[in-house]
């Protein structure tokens, strides 16, 4: 086993202690909520409650709420946003660069994964196929709107690896998501703070550069020199 | 033996000047004709001769072989003809040769006259000295070390009797004789190489009794009459580079040089004209003798005629000087000063493969268990490989063959794949199982065949049989890959029970939006077949055990697996894709375990229909490359309805995959089981 994998292992050994510690929530203002696992509902949050990792919080307007994780860190969740508890840990440079590659396998077509031959269908399809969708045109739901502000609380504390994986996350599940732009540079600008100059300069070189501001431009034809200077 | 005559001795002589020979007979060298017309057959023989000349040569028999030679010498007295040798050869596949050779005829007989004579006054009576070599037998082995090189072993069983008359004269004055045998028998042992340089140039080298064994040696009083055994190494080469022409040229440590060549006319149906010379190069290259033959190839039979002659016949007419017996013996009675001219014929038939092997199967290896329900990938993912070498002296292009009989209905053929000459290559074996595989209830053993051809017609070269373990068709290999092989959407069972259900609830689905309605139909199809699910059993109580779909449905329960296997048959009759999400948990393997998700075909966008929790699906594109969200079900809880199932298939995907990494690490596999359209 190489070195990388020996830090991978080592590091997700770290990780997966960090993501099953528990979240003791220490104050709350406003209307915080707790939706558990998978349940559909959200719940109140009070003071006292201990949280898993696999919780996610909301925070309505005019909220907030200060959680203590291991009973050492505080952090405090401002209002408008939704948080999984699990993305509260950091992630090494590996475990982020083997989650984007899970995140890009994952999404292969199903049949491009089959290492079998493929049988080619003799079937003809006669008429138009069925569209999956019926055209639907919806804006995204405000959940959404609240995960990405959560992602810019991720960016904030220093949890760039999991901001990076749930801002590309939604931004792919949803295409439309109101603040695009913002995100897009706070991936890049989290994949610099990982030192992940190659990924960060892959991030910058495909936001579209139409639509923006005369001063945004010139912040990304910044950022792209400087990387490629780095690079060179 | 003793004979004792009572009589006046009148004259005791003893006469040894000459003796006769008598059966003169060559153990070695002048058993088949084609060798000694061609007087230089160290490389180019071919057939069960290669005993005698160079065993090395057996590698290029042909399956079975078997000859007869018999001779005729103009010296002998009787006229009679000889049976000189048969033999029986077996090439074997790998490349191994064995044969054995009974020479009845291979015997040389002196006698020597009138070792004494007893005379009176009534009757003169005449004691000889008979002395006799002779093969009895002799086996070989050859074996292909690689394409060009063939290595050989052979062992002659000779032995000798000394006949001798002895007497004796008692106290009366009485002569008393006796006839006394000595004899004696030895094993000499040779080795061959023979080396096809290329299309045209061979080389060959045999060490002729490189040892001997004594098994019984002749007693000391005769020992002046012993087979001389001395070892001996002749080289030769051959080049048939001449079209229908073949030239060769042996020469060996006794300074004997033999050079002769071979014109095939096809014109003639295969007629072979050849001849040779016998040099003596130990006295300045003289002549000794000369063979000139034919041969006729009248498939499977094939005939050979040779005549050797002379250039000197004293010595060599049946009576020689006892002196020049004494003086030089007999040794590697090839060619003594005793041989007479002889015609042979010599007849053998080949049997079995009609030509020579080009390529040769090394091994097979035959990599899993066949387990019925995986029919299809065994046509399309190699069960196992033939490793095959090309034998031969050119480039071919060698097609490899597998199929078992009663489970195949034709032989399954690789693609042609060149080989330079020695060339070793590994060659996937595929199988196109026929329905009867899927009727095989439990574990049998069958036989499978492996065939490589490297000619266009439609012989093979090699052969190899190799056994295949077939499991019963409800057998798993725990091997979730495999899982999909018991999904059976086109099953008409499968199909009743989806239609009969959609039919009964067609309200319930019509009263969904449009792009729900896969994942309404999931649902509904979910809980009506939990509705008539009599038991569900433990699943490690029949772990390589899957039930098909069919089965469950028949029998209203199954374990996990089965329900899974049965649900995702259920939902692809439907057109609705699946997955199975195999989990080994690393630190506690025994609690592995399968469950499911299938594709709703909601694209990710609007997931958020389905819940409003994102961590209750999976988005993953589908076939068409679009974002869908996936919904999880664990199976092993159906009996609780879907929403249930769904909730307990999210929670372990979460906690499996997003939170532990699962897929990363590589303990949890996705399987898919894509619907046909």
């Amino acid at each position: 086993m190489n070195r990388i994998s020996c830090c991978v292992v080592l590091s997700l050994f770290v990780m997966l202690g960090a993501a099953n510690a528990d979240i003791k929530v220490s104050s709350v203002k406003g209307d915080v909520y707790v939706r558990h696992n998978v349940q559909e509902q959200w719940v109140r949050v009070a003071v006292g409650d201990i949280l898993k990792p696999e919780d996610s919080m909301k925070l309505e307007k005019e909220s907030s709420a200060t959680v203590l994780i291991d009973g050492t860190n505080k952090l405090t969740l401002p209002e408008l946003v939704i948080v999984d508890l699990s993305d509260l840990r950091t992630l090494s440079q590996e475990e982020l660069l083997l989650k984007l590659a899970m995140e890009r396998i994952r999404s292969v077509p199903a049949g491009q994964q089959d290492e079998e031959r493929q049988i080619p269908k003799t079937t003809t399809v006669y008429g138009k196929l069925r569209p999956s969708m019926e055209s639907l045109s919806s804006p995204p739901p405000p959940a959404a709107v609240l995960q990405l502000n959560g992602t810019h609380l991720l960016f904030e504390k220093g949890f760039y690896a999991t901001c990076v994986l749930k801002a590309k996350g939604l931004m792919r599940q949803y295409p439309d998501l109101p603040g695009r732009l913002d995100a897009l540079l706070m991936v890049a600008g989290a994949l610099e703070k990982m030192k992940l100059d190659g990924e960060a300069l892959s991030e910058y070189l495909s936001i579209p550069t139409t639509g923006i501001s005369p001063q945004q431009q010139a912040f990304i034809k910044d950022r792209i020199a400087r990387l490629m200077q780095k690079d060179e | 033996m003793e004979l004792a005559q009572r009589t006046r001795i009148l004259l005791v002589s003893v006469s040894a000047m000459t003796l006769m020979v008598v059966h003169p007979g060559y153990p070695q060298h002048l058993s088949s004709s084609r060798p000694i017309a061609l007087a230089a057959s160290t490389v180019f023989i071919d057939d069960l001769s290669s005993i005698d000349w160079n065993a090395a040569a057996m590698t290029n028999i042909k399956d079975w072989q078997v000859s007869f030679t018999n001779f005729y010498s103009p010296a002998r007295s009787d006229h009679a003809l000889t049976f000189q040798a048969a033999g029986i050869g077996k090439r074997f596949a790998g490349g191994h040769a064995a044969a054995f050779k009974f020479s009845p005829g291979a015997t040389l007989e002196f006698v020597v006259p009138s070792v004494f004579t007893l005379e009176d006054s009534s009757q003169s009576l005449e004691f000889d000295k008979k002395i006799s070599y002779r093969e009895q037998a002799a086996i070989a082995f050859a074996f292909r070390m690689r394409g060009d090189v063939s290595l050989g072993l052979d062992v002659h069983l000779l032995d000798e009797t000394v006949t001798d008359t002895k007497y004796t004269l008692d106290s009366n004055s009485t002569i008393r004789t006796s006839i006394v045998d000595y004899s004696g028998n030895t094993s000499t042992v040779g080795l061959g190489l023979l080396w096809l340089v290329d299309e045209s140039w061979r080389l060959g080298a045999a060490a002729e009794n490189l040892f001997s064994l004594t098994e019984t040696p002749l007693d000391e009083s005769v020992i002046q009459y012993d087979l001389l055994t001395p070892s001996l190494l002749r080289l030769g080469v051959g080049y048939a580079g001449l079209k229908n022409v073949l030239i060769a040229i042996d020469g060996d440590t006794k300074r004997q040089v033999r050079c002769g060549g071979e014109l095939s006319l096809p014109a003639l149906s295969s007629l072979q004209l050849r001849g040779g010379v016998y040099l003596d190069a130990s006295s300045g290259m003289v002549a000794d003798a000369l063979g000139c033959g034919a041969g006729i190839d009248l498939e499977p039979l094939h005939f050979d005629l040779s005549y050797l002659a002379f250039l000197s016949q004293e010595n060599r007419r049946g009576d020689a000087s006892i002196g020049a017996f004494l003086q030089s013996g007999v040794s590697n009675i090839d060619f003594n000063k005793f041989t007479g001219d002889r015609i042979s014929l010599t007849a053998r038939a080949s049997f079995g493969r009609a030509r020579e092997s080009l390529a040769r199967i090394e091994h097979v290896d035959i990599a899993s268990d066949i387990f019925p329900a995986s029919q299809v990938r065994y046509a399309l993912q190699p069960i196992g490989k033939a490793r095959i070498r090309n034998v031969s002296s050119r480039r071919i292009d060698a097609v490899t063959s597998f199929y078992v009989s009663g489970l195949m209905e034709a032989p399954t053929q690789s693609q042609p794949q060149a080989l330079q000459p020695g060339e070793v290559a590994d060659v996937p074996l595929y199988a196109v199982f026929n329905d009867a595989l899927k009727r095989v209830i439990s574990m049998s053993v069958h036989e499978g065949e492996v065939y490589v051809a490297a000619a266009s017609n439609d012989d093979y070269d090699d052969h190899v049989q190799t056994r295949i373990l077939v499991h019963g068709k409800n057998d798993w290999n725990a091997d979730v890959s495999s899982l999909k092989y018991f999904v059976t959407p086109d099953d008409p069972e499968v199909l009743r029970f989806t239609r009969d259900v959609l039919s009964e609830d067609k309200a319930a689905i019509d009263s969904v939006p449009g792009f729900m309605r896969d994942f309404q139909r999931a649902k509904i199809v979910f809980n009506a077949f939990i509705k008539r699910l009599s038991y569900v059993s433990d699943p490690k109580k029949s772990q390589e055990f899957v039930q098909y779909p069919l089965e469950t449905l028949r029998l209203n329960g199954g374990d996990c697996d089965d329900l899974s296997v049965c649900y995702s048959s259920l939902l692809a009759s439907m057109g609705i894709s699946t997955s199975f999400v195999d989990v080994v948990p690393p630190d506690h393997p025994e609690q592995s375990h399968i469950y499911m998700m299938f594709n709703t075909g909601i694209d990710a966008a609007h997931a958020y229909a389905i819940s409003d929790n994102p961590k209750r699906y999976v988005i993953r594109k589908n076939e068409h490359g679009t974002e869908t969200a996936w919904i999880p079900v664990e199976t092993t809880d159906m009996k609780k309805g879907f929403d249930e199932a769904w909730m307990a298939g999210a929670k372990e995907y979460l906690e499996d995959v997003e939170l532990n990494f699962g897929i990363i690490k590589g303990w949890v596999k996705l399987v898919d089981f894509e619907a046909l359209d």
